[in-house]
């Protein structure tokens, strides 16, 4: 093989105030499984989307079979030949297999606009059979079947495109450990009729048990491409993180306070997996784990959105938490990973998103102390520098940054003795991230015990005392202070089993 | 000016003007005293019920079964009035009754969750059967005079239904405004996991949403009854949840929650009552009026769109 299906040259992608990309370039053969890895934040996803034809790129060319091609919108790219398989499956679970596959096609309808029944049921299966998923019947609604076959339900879609390119984001995350093989073998399938894979995935097994070639990016830039066989798990790792931490992170004094705030004791994350650990007063505790460790398990049960069985003792005693509005009774805040869903509520000001939690607090009886809102209100803004024109300001027109404050703010103004934290500065550009690592280092400071969850290890490693890693609902190792670095981090949150972690 | 164009109920004020501006210079008529006070008048419980019916969109809901309700209770005060009861206890305890509808919806979507349109629907026509049913479908009439006065008595030199309504509008504007269960209202709807999240109720919000819309109901079918002299229970309150619905929406409310107010209902209410008043007063055939009416709340829904988008214009682009 040598000649390529797809060349990307020269991609940069900007948005406003941050360069997602750089001069990234990237070449596709037939035929083979290339790993795309990187952290988060390094820039997979936005080269995937320019690929799929989410975003445009702002500079670049993307040839596709010798042709130069540009991607109106991920349809386009689909029938152009290039298809995404994303983590989170789009499929209509109340819908048939082969009506997911062939969904609106002009193909499947006769001349008078009916739909041929019998000829998508063919094709579906045909496709289905033709990647192994022979068991598989085409007549029965998606939601009857089970992930792997979703899966290749998906596939099959893709392929029903005559898909010349397909890139699969992180494909073994929703699936059971026992279906990745089968998947595989999907994989292996497609090799052989000659397609091209992009394999995005965190998972260094995998990627060693499956791929051709990998190519790393960081920072928005490509490090190298290179083969599976010239690399190793260590050389990943350091490709993919790089050296420098620069100066985000304020210097942390070790604390001295042994008081225990919280304590937890067994506590359920499923119905085989349970937790134990200790916060101290004053303490930032890092939670670290890929998708699926159960590390935002952890806040749901301490935030009293997921029951369980297991002990929690706040101060010493110990507690029941059934219910936010019980978690906060007991001075717990939960700075949710998804600001827009579960953070904000955007038709409100600031003034009023910052108020929201401690409504009762603010009010004589039923009444609101307009008074008193507005003092609060001012107090938090300037504490946590929100940049706006006036705390009036609806919350909808703030940068990323100024809303994550927002957040943080409202929880703040709540006085709670523990800070559940979890991704703090997701979609937050830099000088924001700064800031907000500012204001968590300083509350530490002043004595709260902060729960710090994050997907983001210079983020983890760069502010916490103490650092647990979690590992398919399991607690598999902790670093002190000032132990950890990030190959450690990474190689003991993907594959645990490796001893040692010296490089 | 232009501060003046981004107060939220800027469309329909500028709409409800040009609308009866445009009446006025087809029909002399139109802006007599006594003609605006007929507007007011016909629509007090329209205005009453409306209140009710924003609490309920704030919060993201709907409310299906508001006529039914207000035939239930106009139909039960009807039949105590005519076993001799006191018009102010019957009063009284038709007030109560739609206290109870309310709290059969809210119990129902609030505490088990079924959703609003289902649960509505549904006592939509469980509220009108039971007022058709123990009606036994006759006409409720020959109410004491005294009972009238709820509905065409007069106090301080106003109308007693507009006093009450206005005393009603300015209680829950405040309450909306300035209380902590109203600001609730307006975080549950404006983001009902966020508002779970900070710990605020969402099923106890809702379900004191649905009675307090009941009370309202009840205190608006106190008047209706009073001020028309006459209840047919098969007919009483008939397309009360959809004008109502639709004054909410002209007056800014948004269908998805969160956005809305009191005085922009009142608005829509208002609009709504000139539209009708206007186009018969214009001599536009009778036949015709409900097609007119379901084109100017097309116009005015379309209008609040635009200032939304071009409020939204400049915003920041959302990274991610």
């Amino acid at each position: 093989m040598t000649h390529p299906v797809l060349t990307m040259e020269g991609i940069s992608k900007e948005f406003p105030g941050v360069k997602a990309l750089s001069n990234v370039g990237f070449e596709l053969y037939p035929g083979e499984v290339h790993a795309l890895m990187g952290e988060n934040g390094a820039g997979k996803s936005t080269l995937m989307k320019v690929l799929s034809g989410v975003y445009s790129p702002t500079q670049g060319k993307i040839r596709l079979k010798d042709k130069e091609v540009s991607f109106r919108n991920p349809l386009d790219a689909q029938r152009q030949g290039v298809s995404i398989i994303h983590q989170e499956f789009n499929l209509f679970s109340n819908l048939s297999a082969a009506e997911n596959i062939f969904i609106d096609r002009p193909e499947m309808m006769d001349r008078f606009g009916r739909i041929r029944w019998a000829k998508m049921y063919e094709e579906a299966q045909r496709l289905v059979d033709s990647i192994g998923g022979g068991e598989i019947d085409v007549r029965k609604e998606v939601r009857h079947l089970g992930v792997h076959s979703q899966q290749v339900i998906e596939i099959a879609k893709a392929l029903s495109f005559q898909a010349d390119v397909l890139i699969m984001d992180e494909p073994s995350a929703a699936l059971p450990e026992n279906e990745v093989k089968k998947m595989f073998d999907v994989v292996n399938r497609l090799r052989a009729q000659g397609v091209a894979i992009v394999y995005v995935s965190h998972r260094m097994k995998e990627i060693f048990e499956i791929a051709d070639k990998v190519t790393v990016l960081r920072d928005g830039a490509k490090i190298d491409t290179r083969m599976i066989g010239e690399v190793t798990e260590q050389s990943l790792i350091q490709m993919m993180v790089g050296k420098a931490v620069g100066q985000l992170y304020p210097a942390r004094e070790q604390q001295q306070d042994q008081e225990v705030v919280l304590q937890v004791k067994e506590l359920s994350l499923d119905s085989t997996h349970r937790v134990s650990f200790e916060l101290r007063r004053g303490e930032i505790l890092g939670l670290f784990g890929v998708p699926g460790s159960g590390t935002h398990t952890i806040a749901e049960r301490l935030f009293g959105l997921k029951r369980g069985s297991g002990e929690i003792s706040i101060h010493g005693a110990p507690v029941k938490i059934n219910s936010p509005s019980e978690a906060k009774a007991k001075k717990i805040a939960y700075v949710p990973p998804d600001r827009h869903r579960q953070g904000i509520i955007k038709p409100m000001s600031i003034r009023q998103n910052l108020s929201i939690p401690i409504l009762p607090q603010l009010s004589k009886g039923l009444v609101l102390d307009q008074e008193r809102i507005k003092q609060m209100s001012g107090e938090y803004m300037e504490k946590l520098r929100i940049k706006a024109p006036s705390d009036g300001q609806s919350v909808d027109f703030l940068s990323g940054g100024n809303q994550q404050k927002v957040v943080i703010g409202k929880w703040l103004a709540a006085h709670p003795d523990i800070l559940i934290l979890e991704e703090p500065t997701r979609g937050v550009d830099v000088g924001a991230k700064a800031e907000i690592y500012n204001i968590i280092h300083q509350l530490a400071q002043d004595g709260l015990s902060i729960l710090l969850i994050s997907s983001e290890m210079p983020e983890v490693i760069g502010l916490s005392d103490r650092i647990l890693v979690l590992y398919k609902g399991e607690v598999v190792h902790e670093f002190a202070h000032g132990e950890a670095d990030q190959e450690q981090l990474l190689q003991r949150a993907s594959h645990p089993l490796i001893e040692g972690g010296s490089l | 000016m232009k501060r003046l164009l981004n107060v939220h109920e800027a469309p329909i004020i500028l709409f409800t003007i040009i609308v009866t501006l445009l009446f006025a210079f087809i029909s002399p008529d139109f802006l007599q005293f006594d003609n605006i006070k007929l507007i007011l008048d016909q629509n007090i419980s329209m205005f009453i019920v409306a209140i009710g019916m924003t609490m309920v969109i704030l919060l993201g809901g709907m409310d299906l079964s508001v006529g039914s309700v207000l035939a239930v209770t106009a139909t039960s005060v009807g039949l105590f009035l005519s076993h001799g009861i006191h018009p102010w206890i019957a009063a009284a305890m038709g007030i109560v009754i739609g206290v109870l509808c309310g709290m059969v919806n809210g119990y129902f979507i609030a505490v088990r969750k079924i959703p609003d349109i289902i649960v509505t629907l549904a006592t939509m026509y469980i509220f009108r059967g039971i007022a058709v049913g123990i009606s036994g479908g006759t006409w409720m009439t020959n109410f004491p005079a005294d009972f009238r006065f709820f509905g065409q008595g007069h106090l301080l030199g106003l109308s007693f239904p507009l006093l009450i309504a206005i005393i009603l509008i300015a209680i829950f504007t405040y309450l909306l405004k300035f209380s902590r269960p109203g600001r609730r209202i307006y975080a549950i709807g404006g983001n009902n996991s966020a508002a779970k999240l900070a710990g605020i109720s969402v099923a106890k919000s809702k379900f004191m949403v649905y009675v307090l819309t009941g009370l309202l109901v009840g205190i608006a079918s106190v008047i209706f009854a009073a001020k028309v002299g006459s209840v047919q229970a098969s007919t009483a309150g008939n397309s009360l949840a959809f004008e109502v619905m639709a004054a909410v929406l002209i007056g800014g409310g948004s269908i998805f929650g969160g956005v809305g107010t009191i005085a922009g209902t009142m608005l829509g209410v208002l609009f709504m009552g000139i539209i009708k008043n206007g186009l018969i007063i214009s001599k536009v055939s009778p036949f015709w009026v409900d097609a007119a009416t379901g084109f100017l709340i097309i116009l005015a829904i379309v209008i609040n769109t635009l200032q939304r988008i071009r409020q939204n214009k400049g915003k920041e682009e959302d990274l991610v």
